[in-house]
């Protein structure tokens, strides 16, 4: 019966939208974009914002997936949209290295889209299989100086963000390992727990349940701070890696003409939504954390991301998946 | 065998616990779970029907809506709709030459010549009694074997698959009713078209021309829906009204005693290839509906009969599918791992509600666990009793002027293709393999090849390199390892088989000349 409600929800709040010029924002539903397919991580944190922001602002926020080409068609969608911030996408560190991975270039990060508000970050983890002979990443090192590009490590995609870390990570290391790309996380974890391969570079979340189980072992966090779900394992920086630092953040944002007390008003809603126990308990279960900030600092990090990843991607010569 | 009945007890105590609901102002007692079950199995079972609409873009759009169920209400809905939808899909394969589902093309090309015979309604029941014994055996082996099954999945690296999708192929030749040479052509064009998109090792575009919507490659709902479902219309089209008139005789609805014995065997070896193929990542029910059309043809007694309406052309396929949709939850539930889109959307559904799927699961969620083991079992019933007395509603579909009928067929096309991915270019691209497959047609060529081509070209290409990337590029990797060894050397003996009757007539061709 709850369904019929929140159907006639919608529908009657789609008809009582009149176009008047006195109506507060928002006056209709709000639809969120999302690059991904659904059940997705990114998908998921979309849906736990969007029904709490829904409440927020007393307009129901639809998620719609436009999975594809690394993200491009949802952003590319985004900024055709109306920039009445009506339309948001929930964008990720793919907003950051597209604007490089792609020849030539689908859209510019800095100018084509707005910044308005970040909402959390899940930290990369590179995980080892429970019977590997690396106990930690010295080790790892070690025998990566002993066989240059003797060892394999499986990340989700070219270009992905696990990837772009281990690369970072490799180079800072002075050490040469092979990449072998899947298609999304979940197959790489059943290669490298099956002995195909000893080395996986995935999101926290995803390999949480297998480290639970032993069949997995996480040789370092990616985060500036140990993970509250695995304080056990030290940090890169704490493995004498400091500064590759690598982090999936999600963060919303809108076409670039949205005007600016709109976004005020959907980034202090947002503020609102990941601050309840609600958004940051589901936050915690998937390994990460919010991160309350302004919308300048979004804008920044966004900024200072496509600059990282501009000169990786230039230096290693890498393409997208 | 004593904690599996007491499993499935848990588990049926779960299905049909009562609560208290207020429907419509009045405090009533129901078994949510089974009227959940049954809303699932229902929606499942009409998108199935409407061609193209399959249950990826309606879990998706009903993800958000059953937000507020419990966690196993909801699962048991979501699976409902998952399971039904492979049920539906053989309706409108067998009345239109439409495949529901993906997993429904293989059971078009039998199906669809017993409807033509008038014997629509003995097509539709065989599908609806194999899917439901095939559903029971996939339920009862989830239920005994998933975690030692579970570990199967881990055996298979790079090189079993590569060496998997090689023998699919090789079975896909001796799969078309049509001949030898243009069936291989059929699927060297099929991989062809796999190639578009952008590659996974080099992450380079390729034959995109530019448009990101091609950077993820030709959709294999596209390919389908043309080449099957528009081709078909225009077929029809050209025919004027004198399209064949099914109503003359619909015929009865249930199959004679001859037909049950006929439906036997190729029942059991759909089942148990089906269950099988269902754990392994990646178009698990595509592949077994394949593999079992490919089996029944080489060893039934009726080969002759192969592509003009064989009852076990159907019965085998839609065994298949639904013992392996059965299956595919094994590697979802005991590990964690998606084996394709519609399970990955089941993690997401589960992970919202706190539960981490996996091995843990069945320990701390055992009612969960258990639960959704039993409805599906129950749901499997539910879409017999619901479907049988449906059939006669589904035959009399034929008798609806054609007229009427082609353009309901080309909406509803046009509205599945477009929810896969919400790009108005795939719906243009089936349009385009709609004209490609009328050509197909005329020249006499047949699309179960073209397809299978398409989703193995890109699987193959995708595990072998990744075998040569893992081996330090020596072949021999597809040669040392046992499980792979095994597929290839099976592969050659398919190829032998295959090659005798050719070199046999080519044999007699030769002789009969002197």
């Amino acid at each position: 019966m709850k369904i019929a409600r929140l159907m006639l929800t919608v529908c009657l709040a789609a008809l009582a939208a009149p176009p008047a010029l006195a109506q507060t924002f928002p006056a209709k539903p709000i639809k969120v974009f999302v690059g991904y397919s659904p059940g997705g991580a990114v998908d998921i944190v979309a849906r736990t914002v969007g029904q709490k922001l829904s409440t927020g602002i007393g307009q129901p926020v639809i998620v719609e997936n436009k999975p594809g080409a690394g993200t491009n068609i949802a952003v590319r969608a985004l900024i055709d949209s109306p920039p009445d911030g009506y339309t948001l996408m929930l964008s990720a560190n793919a907003l950051a290295a597209n604007a490089s991975l792609y020849q030539p270039a689908p859209f510019d990060p800095d100018k084509d889209v707005a910044p308005v508000a970040l909402v959390g970050r899940v930290p990369v983890v590179i995980a080892t299989s429970a019977g590997s002979p690396y106990a930690n990443l010295a080790a790892l090192v070690a025998a990566a100086k002993a066989a240059p590009g003797g060892i394999h490590f499986a990340t989700p995609g070219n270009g992905s963000t696990p990837h772009l870390a281990v690369e970072l990570f490799a180079r800072a290391a002075g050490i040469s390992l092979v990449h072998v790309p899947y298609r999304g996380g979940s197959q790489a974890i059943i290669d490298v727990i099956g002995g195909q391969l000893p080395l996986v570079a995935v999101n926290a979340l995803e390999v949480l349940p297998h480290v639970k189980t032993g069949k997995l072992r996480v040789l370092a966090v990616m985060s500036p701070a140990r993970s509250a779900i695995m304080p056990d394992v030290p940090t890169i920086a704490e493995s004498g890696y400091p500064g590759f630092e690598a982090s999936v953040w999600y963060g919303f944002i809108a076409p670039a003409a949205t005007p600016k007390p709109v976004i005020a008003r959907l980034h202090q809603e947002i503020q609102k939504a990941i601050a309840s126990q609600e958004v940051r308990e589901r936050m915690a279960s998937v390994g990460g954390d919010v991160t309350p900030g302004s919308t300048e600092q979004f804008g920044a990090l966004i900024h200072s991301e496509r600059a990282r990843y501009e000169k990786l991607i230039r230096e290693a010569k890498l393409k997208p998946d | 065998m004593e904690t599996m009945f007491a499993n499935l007890g848990v588990g049926l105590s779960a299905v049909l616990a009562i609560e208290p609901v207020t429907l419509l102002g009045h405090a009533l007692s129901l078994p949510m779970n089974l009227v959940y079950c049954m809303i699932g199995a229902m929606i499942g079972t009409l998108i199935g029907v409407l061609p193209g609409l399959g249950p990826v873009a309606t879990i998706a759009m009903l993800l958000p809506a059953t937000f507020t169920l419990p966690p196993l209400g909801r699962l048991i809905m979501l699976s409902g709709i998952y399971y039904g939808a492979q049920y539906g899909g053989s309706t409108t394969a067998i009345l239109v030459n439409l495949p529901g589902e993906t997993s429904s093309v293989v059971t078009c090309i039998d199906g669809y010549q017993m409807a033509r015979r008038g014997r629509a309604g003995v097509a539709l029941t065989t599908a609806a009694l194999g899917s439901f014994f095939a559903g029971c055996v996939g339920t009862l082996l989830l239920a005994a074997f998933a975690p030692p099954l579970a570990d199967l999945a881990f055996r298979f690296g790079p090189a079993e698959y590569s060496s998997l999708i090689v023998l699919g192929l090789f079975g896909a030749v001796a799969l078309s009713s049509g001949a030898l040479l243009k069936s291989i052509a059929m699927i060297c064009l099929g991989l062809l078209l796999g190639i578009v998109g952008t590659d996974v090792n080099t992450g380079v575009s390729r034959f995109a021309f530019g448009i990101p919507e091609l950077d993820d490659g030709i959709g294999f709902v596209v390919v389908a829906m043309g080449v099957f479902g528009f081709a078909e219309v225009i077929g029809n089209l050209e025919e004027k009204e004198s399209r064949e008139i099914f109503t003359k005789a619909v015929g009865g609805m249930f199959p004679s005693g001859a037909d049950f014995k006929r439906m036997i065997a190729p029942v059991l070896r759909g089942t148990a290839l089906g269950s099988a193929l269902g754990i392994l990542p990646g178009g698990g029910a595509v592949l077994a509906s394949f593999g079992a059309y490919a089996l029944e043809k080489k060893v039934s007694r009726n080969r002759a009969e192969f592509g003009q309406g064989a009852i076990e052309g159907v019965a085998a396929p839609e065994s298949a599918n639904n013992a392996a949709a059965q299956t595919s939850f094994i590697p979802m539930l005991t590990l964690g791992l998606p084996p394709n889109a519609v399970m990955a959307l089941m993690v997401g559904a589960m992970t919202i509600h706190n539960i981490q799927p996996g091995p843990l699961v069945m320990s701390t969620n055992p009612r969960l666990f258990w639960g959704l083991i039993v409805s599906m079992w129950v749901g499997n019933l539910m879409l017999v009793v619901l479907n049988l007395p449906l059939i006669g509603i589904w035959v009399r579909l034929l008798t609806v002027p054609y007229r009427f009928l082609y353009p309901a067929i080309l909406v509803f096309c046009c509205i599945g293709v477009y929810t896969v991915s919400y790009s108005t270019l795939d719906v243009l691209l089936t349009a385009a393999f709609g004209l490609l497959g009328y050509v197909f047609v005329k020249l006499g060529c047949e699309g179960a090849p073209l397809l299978l081509g398409l989703v193995l070209g890109p699987m193959l290409e995708e595990y072998s390199r990744r075998a040569l990337l893992l081996s330090d590029g020596h072949f021999s990797v597809f040669f040392t390892r046992p499980i792979s060894l095994s597929l290839l050397l099976v592969t050659a003996a398919l190829g032998i088989v295959v090659a005798l009757p050719a070199i046999k007539s080519k044999r007699q061709e030769a002789f009969h000349e002197e």
